[in-house]
């Protein structure tokens, strides 16, 4: 069970970077909406707060780029957008997620019926 | 009073938890998840949510946060990218003495499509060279026009040299201001 359950993490935490990405898909977004909107998905169970580190690395790589713009409410703020480097690797993931998917939900299905 | 320094001292704890626990992971990780979420709960709280307990039990603990810090495998990267910005803050700012409005507005252009400052702060750029310009010429016209002698343009002249310096200079302290938070912290 607990083997089961860090297996399940790993495989969450290899999505997630392209949950971020597809977040970004139609425009920016501001670091704290993109968070708590991620921080919300049921079933990903994740901390607003281990989003950072993979934001932070995600700029690093190059697949968001970072904007600062003004804030009605208090200082400038950074938004992040999508790269096209971000881009290709999320419209490459959407295609092998989708095969992905679907072998290990043929193959799940298959045992059940046995 | 008290509630709001109470909670100042909160994050304070918080931000500080987080540093130890970020020591053992990558340098250029820990730095930016400071600034990150230094933002985050100054963000927060300035849109208006006051329960800072609730900000910082949804960011999770600041072990959790490091742990994620350590698994992420950071490239070596290039140091902030901001060689540019030098060159267009230098081509708006010192480009005014040497060839006064073309320079600054060639730098303006460049420092519009630079990440580093705002909208706002790049309409500022264009006013400090586009509005003195005006004055100059529109001044000069006039002047023409009523057989004056060169009190409108003269001084429009002058800042039009000095005021894509000064903004130059503002914009190089933001910049600094945004690489500081970036790295340190």
């Amino acid at each position: 069970m607990v083997a089961g359950d860090t297996r399940i993490t790993a495989l969450r935490k290899g999505a997630l970077e392209f949950c971020v990405l597809a977040l970004l898909r139609d425009g920016e977004r501001y670091g704290v909406e993109l968070v708590r909107t991620l921080g919300e998905v049921d079933g990903l169970a994740i901390s607003e707060g281990t989003l950072y580190p993979l934001l932070s690395r995600l700029r690093r790589d190059g697949l968001v780029e970072t904007v600062w713009q003004e804030s009605p409410t208090g200082p400038p703020r950074r938004y992040y957008a999508l790269s096209d480097r971000g881009s290709d690797a999320l419209t490459d993931f959407t295609i092998e997620w989708a095969r992905f998917r679907d072998s290990v939900d043929t193959l799940l299905s298959t045992k059940e019926s046995r | 009073m008290t509630r709001v320094t109470n909670a100042d001292r909160v994050v304070t704890d918080y931000l500080n938890a987080l540093r130890d626990e970020l020591a053992t992971a990558p340098l250029a990780v820990a730095r930016d998840v400071i600034a990150d979420v230094s933002e985050h709960i100054e963000a927060a709280r300035a849109d208006g949510d006051d329960d800072v307990r609730a900000i910082l039990s949804r960011l999770g603990t600041p072990a959790e946060i490091a742990a994620a810090a350590r698994e992420s495998d950071p490239q070596p990267q290039p140091a902030a990218v901001v060689d540019g910005e030098f060159a267009m803050l230098a081509v708006l700012g010192v480009g005014a003495f040497v060839l006064p409005f073309l320079l600054p507005l060639v730098g303006a252009a460049m420092i519009g499509r630079s990440p580093w400052w705002t909208a706002r702060e790049k309409r500022f750029a264009w006013a400090s060279v586009l509005v003195p310009g005006a004055c100059t010429v529109g001044g000069r016209l006039l002047e023409m026009q009523l057989g004056m002698n060169w009190v409108i343009s003269w001084p429009s002249a002058i800042v039009l040299m000095l005021a894509p310096a000064v903004t130059a200079v503002v914009l190089l302290r933001l910049l600094s201001d945004r690489r500081r938070a970036m790295v340190s912290q």
